[in-house]
């Protein structure tokens, strides 16, 4: 089925009425059509299956380099350093989960490193404040939370009543509240962070560390509201056609700012789970991460065009990321050159996207 | 199926590159810097890579690219790698505390370099060496105010200042603050601007400045990394002149890269703070060694640097990193 795609302001387009929003879900599977041997039955199976997907792409190779690293990269499979690669995913997979819904509505959203700097700032000033009480690591949380959802609310007024472009609009708020963070500390870090919100980071549930359940909450969450809900079916749809959205009575402009707001609330959870860890409010949290959160949301499948998308995916493009940063550094392969692979691996899979997006034409 | 061939291929790229095998006879110091993105830190990689070369063990370097956190997760996989000891030269003097108490847990040393660290009472620092950032700008300080004298100036100073989450930074304000409360005669601080270490914020500080104070006749940086900036404000001021020269701006470069040698040998500079980072990163692995060994190391080094005029050139520059 084609997809027709109107303008992301939500302005009239000329061509005819696409796809109803049921009917404009991604790609279902289809029958998998034995062949005249088995290898070609297989191929068949496997074309559908799995090659049909940028998803399913993606976790198979993520699999493939897992297994490598396990057999051939010295000290990959000890114990420790598995664990530190879970937990070193939780930030990135928080983020990218967030960044997903504003993707499958064809938008970006930069602010997230800004609600990460001004929200780890603004935390460890109340918690400095307060003396470190109970009371204090509270308001702080409670304080991060409504930054990210404060700047996610205005990046979506932006984008829905101001109609600017996502870019431009979160690109606005990024220079705005990522400055503000750093006039406001005059770029020093604010320490004094007591254990009570440590924990956060560096705390153990049952023997499981408390980022790593944080992590797993926030995919379970997002994935069943992207694939169990009406806001998730809404999201497919406007993602896919604003215009017929509008027609089939799917709140567009309401569900655009909800994106927005998620996505700021979700860097706002990273931002508390960071500064815990780190153990200090800093002006730069996260400065470099938006290559590899928007890397980590390409690689696994969510279409930069909007209208297609997956939680799971997503995880598994920010896994991948992780245990390519982890691998390569442990072959001692430079910095420069590990960027450079990632680079390639993201042109790869858009790549692989486009290709599958014109065979759906 | 093509489809799946690229995506194995992607793989396989990773794998194509040659395998380390692990060189068991050969102790590994795990080594976290900073950034590589600048002839200082490649002369502290020298340092380091010359000790590792001549004790005869392995350096494991990562680099943070400036981000904190980053940094925290590379230490955690050099701990994990077990690595005998581990170098540092730290984004965030409070933020890496974290990984100290995680080396100090797994009773890994843990030895900084170029950026002073203090232990707490539950993050041990085992050793360091780093440039006494203020007795050297103290140091150099005081030369200037001689030399402004000598030569009937009242120097109006625009300081360019790096990061404030860096303690050599805080240091090196401290010591000119402290030496122009005594010289007041003679010296003034104008205007302030932070860089961040961005050359992009510096070129535009510095331009701004100039154009706002055009009484200042001194520019005080904290690092040579902003020299090239300096070096395009004062251009486009018309103000990049040499000694002597009508208009000439007094240039004070820190550390002593290649092109604040070059500036002096041409006679736009009198004077640069110079660094000995060839040997902080030195004596930070022979530390390392000894003390991965479990021997006695002695208290940490606060080396106190050396300054490069014209009048000592031939034989100081000789010391600088950017003379290697």
């Amino acid at each position: 089925m084609s997809v027709d795609r109107a303008e992301r302001t939500g302005e009239a387009a000329a061509e005819p009425a696409p796809a109803a929003p049921e009917q404009a879900r991604p790609r279902p599977e289809g029958p998998a059509r034995a062949g005249p041997g088995g290898s070609g039955g297989f191929r068949r199976w496997f074309e559908v299956h799995v090659a049909s997907s940028v998803e399913r792409v993606s976790m198979l190779a993520f699999a493939v380099f897992l297994l490598g690293s396990i057999l051939f990269v010295p000290k990959f499979a000890n114990p420790v350093n598995l664990g530190n690669m879970l937990v070193q995913c939780t930030d990135l997979i928080i983020l990218a989960c967030g960044m997903t819904f504003v993707f499958m509505n064809g938008g970006i959203d930069f602010s997230v490193t800004a609600v990460l700097a001004l929200g780890s700032v603004t935390g460890a000033a109340v918690m400095q404040h307060g003396g470190g009480s109970p009371a204090s690591v509270a308001e702080a949380i409670a304080a991060m939370l409504g930054i990210g959802l404060g700047i996610g609310a205005l990046n979506g007024l932006m984008v829905t009543r101001l109609r600017m472009p996502s870019f431009i609009a979160t690109m606005a708020s990024q220079l705005i509240f990522s400055g503000a963070a750093l006039w406001w500390t005059q770029s020093s870090t604010i320490g004094g962070i007591p254990r009570s919100f440590l924990a956060i980071g560096r705390g153990r549930v049952l023997g499981v560390e408390v980022p790593i359940l944080v992590m797993v909450a926030v995919v379970a969450a997002c994935a069943g509201l992207l694939h169990r809900t009406v806001f998730g079916r809404c999201v497919f749809a406007v993602g896919t056609n604003h215009r017929t959205s509008r027609i089939s009575g799917i709140p567009v402009r309401r569900t655009i700012f909800q994106l927005f707001i998620l996505c700021g609330g979700l860097a706002a959870v990273a931002a508390i789970v960071m500064t815990a860890r780190s153990g200090a409010g800093m002006p730069g949290l996260g400065k470099s991460m938006l290559m590899d959160i928007v890397g980590a949301v390409v690689i696994g499948g969510t279409a930069v065009t909007g209208g297609k998308g997956s939680i799971l995916g997503t995880a598994t493009g920010a896994a991948l990321i992780i245990a390519l940063n982890n691998s390569l550094n442990l072959l001692g392969i430079e910095w420069y050159v590990i960027n450079a692979l990632k680079g390639g691996m993201i042109t790869l899979v858009a790549l692989l996207g486009v290709v599958q997006a014109k065979g759906d034409v | 199926m093509r489809r799946i061939a690229v995506a194995l291929l992607s793989c396989c790229l990773a794998f194509a590159l040659p395998t380390r095998g692990q060189a068991a006879e050969k102790m590994r110091i795990g080594v976290s810097l900073d950034n590589l993105n600048d002839p200082f830190w490649l002369g502290i990689k020298r340092g380091l890579t010359d000790a590792a070369k001549d004790l005869d063990v392995e350096l494991v370097i990562r680099t943070a690219e400036g981000d904190a956190v980053k940094q925290n997760n590379q230490i955690d996989d050099l701990i994990a790698q077990g690595v005998k000891a581990i170098v540092c030269v730290y984004v965030d003097f409070k933020s890496i505390l974290q990984a100290v108490q995680a080396a100090n847990k797994a009773n890994i040393p843990f030895i900084y370099t170029d950026r002073t660290l203090a232990s707490t009472d539950d993050a041990k620092v085992s050793w360091g060496i780093a440039t006494d950032n203020y007795a050297l700008t103290v140091n150099g300080w005081k030369w200037m105010a001689g030399y402004a004298r000598d030569h009937k100036m009242k120097l109006k100073v625009l300081e360019l200042v790096g990061s404030l989450t860096d303690d050599n930074v805080l240091r090196r304000t401290d010591g000119f603050k402290a030496v122009m409360k005594d010289n007041s005669d003679v010296m003034e601080l104008v205007q302030q601007v932070p860089t961040e270490w961005n050359l992009e914020k510096a070129l535009a500080g510095a331009t701004n400045a100039l154009q706002a104070h055009p009484e200042i006749n001194a520019i005080f940086m904290h690092s040579d990394y902003l020299l090239s900036s300096t070096i395009s404000a004062l251009r486009q001021a018309g103000r990049w002149k040499k000694i002597g020269e009508k208009g000439h701006v007094v240039v004070m470069p820190y550390s002593g890269n290649k092109a604040s040698l070059d500036a002096m040998r041409q006679k736009y500079v009198e004077m640069t703070f110079g660094m000995d980072v060839h040997k902080c990163g030195y004596e930070s692995v022979k530390a390392a060694v000894a003390l991965a060994k479990g021997e006695q190391v002695g208290q940490p080094v606060a080396d106190p640097g050396f300054i490069i005029t014209q009048a000592n050139f031939a034989d100081t520059s000789k010391r600088a990193y950017g003379s290697f």
